[in-house]
Order: structure tokens, then sequence, then C-alpha cells
């Protein structure tokens, strides 16, 4: 009896020093922060967007032309080391928007975001300093919001439903923030990314030391061997108890992740549900990518030409490109060059160059990117999107 | 879904199933399991071969074509099983010991949660775009090519794609990726009647559940208990990395992952039972791999070396791996590993050597300890949600069965293989420019993925005997769990 009884204050210190050495709390932090900075919603501006204020919210009702939203709030001279840990609550916050924290550093021209986990509708608390960006002398802090990344098709938020922000508070560490903190780390949702197929988890370097599986594999671990060392368990008991907390401990750990698979689901059924085929192709998360690869499908048929070479400074969008053109003969332009240098460029070959740094010289008729060129004719442009046939003389 | 699209599905599946009847008749515990997880994955292989022959000239109506010649496949195969069943008796089925009832509960629990997954990877697949990246920018590129042309075209290198003068020849950045699943995807864009992505996507569904079903089968056949079966799928089915690969379908390493897995398995049940049929279907799914995917070769030279290994009498083992070893230590340092790392790359029409995608043991020529790494690799795999504690668990229970573990051929051999082969990708991402994919938790993930159910297969195997105090027994009492028929 006596031993149980020493187990439960030797099973809560293992998981209490767990917890704090997670949470990254000074052994000799505040219970709570004597100081902090707070703000309620009426203290930030909208930038980007509209927005009202109710009560001592601010209500955002909509973004600007370019889905985007933006609420600042000014800062007087505070240093970041002194107030690393941030916690807000922002309500009814869309599940196909992301956040991110907005703020200026220094000099007028240093802005820097950080992205934030979605608020859905609790208080997020979330500990800044493992950010590199976080440093130096805030003057002016914010939120920006917008479709989700890669995943969320932009024309989706044209309206949504409005959502409120309460409050927001910047503070140093304390001993209360350690549960909050670790229930925003270890149970806000992260959207599916390009990355997800790699990993499920967040970025390099965006998490600390925070990490639930280490966690809970470790405090499962000591846990069990408290209980076997102090109830002097036998070895076959031992080594069933061992397994029973291994079994709760995986199952714990799957049950968190059916709730992440599920809620990274309940966005794409939000997006897509109820609807066809032909309209859910439509929704790419680059529609503007799709309506580009119909342009240019049009102007390679009315042109005849049989092959068509695509660039863009980002790989996704030529590499999306290619895909939304098949079953069009289309080939990366650089890649292609880079690969064939000796080898001219057929005449039958039209180039689309979209958001590219490909620079046409209407002087010599060369398309070039500052080590590659090729002679070309103009055929069509419309914003980032330009088109031109090749003129099959060597590069 | 027309009907067209439920016997793109029909068909293989049950020339596959049929064909692994045929091929291994015995009714042992889970044969009916293994039988539709081995034919999903048999019977896809199918398609890609009858596809790749007979449609390349009509690729809208592959399944017109191909479906034919799967039909006559099915017809002879089914007979040949027929009659093979006459000839080898009924299973050895034995009544079971009933469960507490807290027990079933929580199995049924368990297999609940799987089917959850499942429905929810169902809707995922059925309302999205292809979404990850290179299922668009590699593995789907040539499949809707030759779908939407309506005739199949050759995919060349960059400059010969240039050098063509009539523009019929077809380059992307993935040219020289093997065809296999292009040809699975044009079987099912046929079917659905048209590139539409969701339905040529849902048989990632359909090979997670095989995966599993064949697992619990085989699982069983090797000895274990229908419920810690269970438990075992349970595991396997809930690592959050293969869900995912499901979920968001479009890449081929869970087709890798369970082509290694079933020869790992079908390996295992001809090295405790002597089931040549069993040898036949491993040296079968271990030849497929580089038809797959790249990497397919590396795991495919494994599996095969391993296979003639335990042929070996006992005397000429050590031998052979003294003589393998000082040759591995060798070629190192001589850059001798190059030769095999031909079949990875592409000879140009210069006579030049391209390496593309280069081949795991094509990066070993450059051995060099990569800082950070390590803590990549370790992140991801013992800090980042996708495996549960499935690497946690691995250390102790090797050191907790290592008896049983180094008494049992049948389960040394392939413990053996897999180690190999994480030697093999642990200097992969420690030790050469591949160290990138490890510090940004990319593809260090995916080919660990590819072992992961052979893997499973091994800690679960190591548990069969395990006797806890007032746990179930073995369900079938007609055979003694701790007997080694091997």
């Amino acid at each position: 009896m006596i031993r149980r009884l020493i187990l439960i204050p030797v099973l809560c210190a293992i998981w209490i020093v767990l917890f704090t050495w997670a949470a990254g709390v000074p052994w000799d932090a505040p219970w709570t922060a004597r100081e902090h900075l707070a703000f309620s919603g009426r203290d930030f501006q909208v930038q980007l967007g509209e927005g009202t204020i109710e009560l001592d919210n601010l209500v955002i009702n909509a973004f600007d032309a370019r889905g985007n939203g933006l609420q600042t709030a000014r800062l007087t001279h505070v240093r970041a080391e002194k107030y690393p840990i941030l916690r807000y609550r922002i309500t009814d916050f869309p599940n196909v928007l992301e956040l991110a924290l907005v703020f200026r550093r220094d000099t007028r021209d240093d802005v820097q975001t950080i992205s934030l986990p979605t608020p859905e509708n609790g208080e997020i608390t979330v500990d800044l300093s493992r950010f590199s960006e976080w440093r130096g002398e805030i003057n002016e802090l914010g939120f920006a919001e917008y479709a989700t990344a890669q995943l969320v098709p932009p024309s989706t938020i044209a309206s949504f439903h409005p959502f409120r922000i309460e409050w927001a508070q910047l503070q140093p560490p304390a001993w209360d923030s350690v549960l909050p903190r670790l229930r925003s780390d270890w149970f806000g949702y992260r959207p599916w990314s390009l990355q997800s197929i790699n990993t499920i988890g967040p970025g390099n370097g965006t998490l600390g030391r925070s990490w639930m599986m280490p966690i809970l594999a470790l405090g499962a671990l000591l846990s069990g061997l408290a209980a076997c060392l102090l109830l002097r368990l036998p070895r076959a008991r031992a080594a069933a108890v061992m397994c029973w907390i291994a079994g709760c401990t995986w199952i714990s750990l799957d049950l968190r992740w059916l709730e992440d698979f599920f809620t990274k689901h309940r966005v794409i059924e939000s997006i897509y549900a109820g609807k066809s085929w032909a309209q859910r192709y439509a929704l790419q998360p680059d529609e503007e990518t799709l309506v580009v690869a119909g342009d240019v499908a049009r102007i390679a048929e009315q042109q005849g030409a049989k092959r068509v070479l695509v660039d863009s400074s980002s790989p996704f969008i030529f590499l999306r490109l290619i895909y939304f053109l098949l079953p069009l003969n289309a080939a990366p332009l650089e890649q292609t060059m880079r690969e064939a240098p000796e080898m001219a460029l057929p005449e039958d070959v039209l180039i689309a160059v979209y958001a590219s740094d490909w620079k046409y010289d209407k002087a010599t008729g060369l398309l070039g990117n500052g080590e590659l060129v090729v002679f070309v004719k103009p055929v069509y442009e419309k914003g980032d999107l330009r088109v031109f046939r090749s003129e099959g003389v060597d590069q | 879904m027309s009907w067209t699209y439920f016997l793109a599905w029909l068909l293989p599946l049950a020339t596959g199933a049929a064909a692994y009847l045929a091929i291994s008749p015995q009714r042992v515990p889970g044969w009916r399991a293994s039988a539709v997880g081995y034919g999903f994955l048999g019977g896809m292989l199918l398609v890609a071969v009858a596809t790749s022959i007979v449609a390349p000239a009509n690729t809208a109506h592959a399944i017109a074509s191909a479906g034919l010649c799967l039909l006559l496949l099915l017809a002879i195969v089914a007979t040949v099983a027929w009659r093979r069943r006459d000839q080898s008796g009924t299973a050895s089925s034995g009544g079971t010991v009933p469960l507490p009832r807290w027990q079933r509960a929580a199995l049924a629990t368990l297999f609940v949660s799987l089917v959850a997954r499942a429905a929810i990877v169902a809707r995922e697949i059925w309302l999205r775009p292809l979404y990850p990246w290179d299922a668009w920018s590699a593995w789907a590129v040539k499949p809707k090519t030759w779908f939407l042309l309506g005739h199949h075209v050759p995919f060349v290198s960059m400059p010969e794609w240039l050098h063509s003068t009539h523009g019929d020849l077809y380059t992307e950045v993935a040219w020289h990726y093997p065809n296999a699943l292009a040809w699975i995807e044009v079987w099912f864009a046929s079917a659905a009647g048209g590139w539409i992505e969701p339905l040529i996507n849902l048989p990632w569904l359909g090979l997670w559940a095989a995966l599993l079903l064949a697992h619990h089968g085989q699982w069983q056949s090797l000895g274990l208990s229908r419920t810690r079966a269970l438990v075992a799928v349970y595991a396997l089915g809930s690592l959050p990395l293969l869900s995912v690969h499901a979920a968001l379908a479009g890449y081929a390493d869970l087709w890798i992952a369970s082509a290694f897995g079933f020869s790992v398995l079908s390996w295992m049940r001809w090295l405790q039972q002597g089931e040549r049929s069993q040898l036949c279907l491993a040296i079968f799914f271990a030849l497929v791999l580089p038809w797959l995917k790249m990497e397919g070769w590396v795991w495919a030279v494994c599996l095969l070396a391993s296979f003639g290994f335990g042929a070996l009498p006992w005397r000429w083992r050590s031998t052979v791996a003294i003589a393998a070893i000082v040759l591995f230590a060798a070629l190192i340092p001589l850059g001798g590993l190059h030769l095999l790392s031909l079949r990875a790359g592409v000879i140009n029409a210069d006579g030049s050597l391209a390496m593309p995608a280069l081949g795991p043991l094509a990066l070993i020529l450059d051995l060099k300890w990569q800082p950070g790494a390590f803590k990549g690799a370790t992140e991801t795999l013992f800090a980042q949600p996708n495996w549960h504690l499935l690497w946690w668990l691995t250390p102790p229970v090797l050191i907790w069965r290592w008896r049983a573990l180094m008494s049992q051929d049948w389960l040394r051999l392939p413990a053996v293989l897999l180690g190999i082969c994480a030697m093999l990708l642990f200097i992969l991402f420690l030790f050469t420019s591949a160290s990138a994919w490890a510090q940004s938790y990319t593809a260090i993930n995916r080919l660990v993925l590819q072992i992961v159910p052979a893997w499973v297969t091994v800690l679960a195997l190591l548990l069969r005997d395990v006797d806890f105090p007032a746990a179930e027994r073995s369900t079938d009492p007609t055979r003694d769990p701790r007997s080694d028929p091997a």
C-alpha cells in the first residue's frame, strides 16, 4: 500500500518535469507573468480588408481584392526577447484560412511574418522565441489572414463567415502558460500541405522540443519503469505492464492523429463536397495556373504549335502548367536548354513564360534569363503570361 | 460510377485472387485474407502487363482490350485454382478460445478505427483533384498523355525530345521512371471514361486495404493468433504516414511497400513451412519492384540475395556472409558500386551516362558524414507524428525477444534482410548528399515507408509466443505456437 502511495507523487513528478521541460519554462519563472502587453480587438487597425468593432472585439467581414486580410497594432519600443510568449483568442475563424503573425522590427522596412496555429475557438499560446525572426525592437504587430497556401482555392474565400479578434497578449515565460502552450503545440490544427506526403509534423525549425511523441514516449517509459521498480513486479508481470503502457500510449497518439486527420479532411469537405467533378477540377489550389494553361493551349492551337516550352520562376508553377497542358507536348524551358545546350530550338516550338525572370529584348529579338538566350518572336502577352514562337536560330 | 468502372476493380481482383489460389492452394489459417490482399496487388500488376501489351494503340478503350485478356486469364487460373483446391484438402480449422467480452469490444474498436480511417481516405480521394507534388509532376504525366491522346507515345530525354523533327516524342522531368503505375492509371481512366482523377486514384485505397488484409492473413499463416494478428494489423494500419500515402494518392511508395512486404511474408512462409509456391510468390513480388519505382532495383537485389542466402546450407552461410561483407567494404572505397547503380541511370544518345534520379546506391560513391542529417533523421523517426511508437518500440522488442530472434531461422533471416535495408538507408541519409532529404524531412520517410510493413511483420511475429499473465492463448489449438516447422 505504501509503495502505491509513493508511486503517485513519483508519477506526478515525472510528468510535471517532462511537461515543463517540453514547454521550455525556466525554473525560476513566476507562476503568472508579472507584466504583459495586452491588446483588445479594439486596439487593432484594419490595414487590408474590412472590419467593425463590436464591444471590444474586432470583427473581420471581408478581405481585400487579392484575398488578404491584415490588422495591426502599434507598439512602442518593445524588446522581442522580453516577451517571447504570445497568447491570442480569435473566434469563428474559418478553417480554410491560414493565420500569420506580422510584425515590424527595428527599421521601417523590416517586416516579418510567422505562421501561427489556426485558432479554432479557444485560446492559443505560442512560444515565439523558437523563431529566429522574433528578435530586436518590435514597433508594430498584427495578424494576417489568407487562403491556406497550396491547399485552398483563393476563389473559395471570396466570402466567408465573419470572425472576431477578441484579444492578444505578449508576456514573459510563466508557469501558467505551460499547459496552454503544450495544448496549442500538440493539438493545434495543421493543414494539409505539399510536405504532408513526406512528413505529417511541422516543417524543419518550426517547433522546438515541445514535440508530443517524445514526451509521451519518455513519460510512458519512465512511468512504467517507476511502477515496476516501486511495486517490485515480477518479470513477466512487468513485461505485461510495459506492453499495456506501450499499447495505451500508441492508442493515445493514434486518437490524436485521427482527430488531426479528420480536421484536415473537414477542410477538404468544406471546399469540394456537393460539387460535380468538373467544378471540383476547376477548384485547384492554384486556380490561376489552370486558367493560364487554358490560354496557352488555345494559343498553341491557333499557332499550330506541336510543342511548348514552359517557364516560371517557381518550379511549382511551371510543373503545374505542364500537367494542366497535357496532352499538349510540353517541357520545361530552362532544363531542356541546359540539357541540350548545343541544339537550336526548332521552329515549331512555342515558348510560354509565366511569372518568370526571362526577359525579352525587342531590339535583338532575344529572350533570355541572363545565362541562356533564344531567338523568338512575340505572340501574346497578358498580365504575367508572355508567349513567344521560336525563330529556329542557334542559341 | 459505371459498371465498367466496377468491372475495372472486380476483374483484376478476381484474377489476382484466383492466381494466388492457383499458385498457393493451401487452406492455412488466414488464406482468404491473403488471397484477397495478394490478389489485389497481383491483379493490378497483371492489369499493367495486359494494358501495356494490348492497349498502346487504343488507350481510351484499354478496359475492353486488356479486359478481354484478363478475362481469359481469369478463366484459366480459376480452373487451375479449382482443380488444385480439390486436391489440397480443407483448411485446418480448430475451435477458438472465446475471448472475454471487454477484449472483444476492444478488438472491435480497433477494427472500427481502421474502417473510419478508410472512410476518410475514400472521401479525401473522391473529393480532391490530384494533390501531391510528384503525383502530378512525375507519375501521372505519362498516363494522362497516353489516355488523352488515345495512344501510347514514347517519353524520351529532353535533348532527344528537342532533337526530334516531327514533335511526336514526349518528355517530362521523370521520363525514365518505370511504367507499371502509368498503365494501371490508363486502365482506370479508360474504365472511368475520362481523366477523372478521383476514380484513377481510388486504387490507392484498395491497395491500403489489400496491404492490411494480406498481412492479416499471412501473419495468421505464420502462427500469429487471430487476435494478435488483428492487433498487429491495427498497429500497421494506424501508422499515420501509411494512411497519408493512401489519402494523398498518386505516389509509388505504397506500391513498393506492399510488394516488398508481400515478398517478405511469402519468403517467411517458405522458410517456416517450406512451401515452394510461397517462394515463387516471394520471387515474383521481388522481381516486380523495379517495375514500380527506381529504388525497387535496390530492394529487389536485397531480397533476391537474401532468398539465395537463406537457401544455402548452414555450413556455407558464414563463408558467404564474410565474403559479402569484405566485398561490400572493398567496393565502397573503390567506387565499385557504380556498376550496381547503372540501372538507375540512363545512357544518353552520345554514350554519356546520365543519372537523373540517383538510386540510393549511386549516391554511395562519395561517402562523407553529413552533420545535421542525424538530427533530421532522429526527429523524423522519433519525434514527428509519422510512425507513432514504431521506432521507439523496435529496440526494446528486439532486446526482449533476442533469444527467439536468434533461435529461429525464419525470423532471423528476414530480420537480417531488414537490417541490411536499414543500413543502406542509414548510409544514404547520413553519409551522402541525400542527407539533405533527411534534414528537410522529405524522401527519408518515403524510403522508410517502403520497408515498414515488413518491419512490422518481424516485430509482430517476434511477439507471437509471448505469454502474458492472463492473456489470450493461440486461437489455433492444432498448432503448437512454440514449434518451429522450419
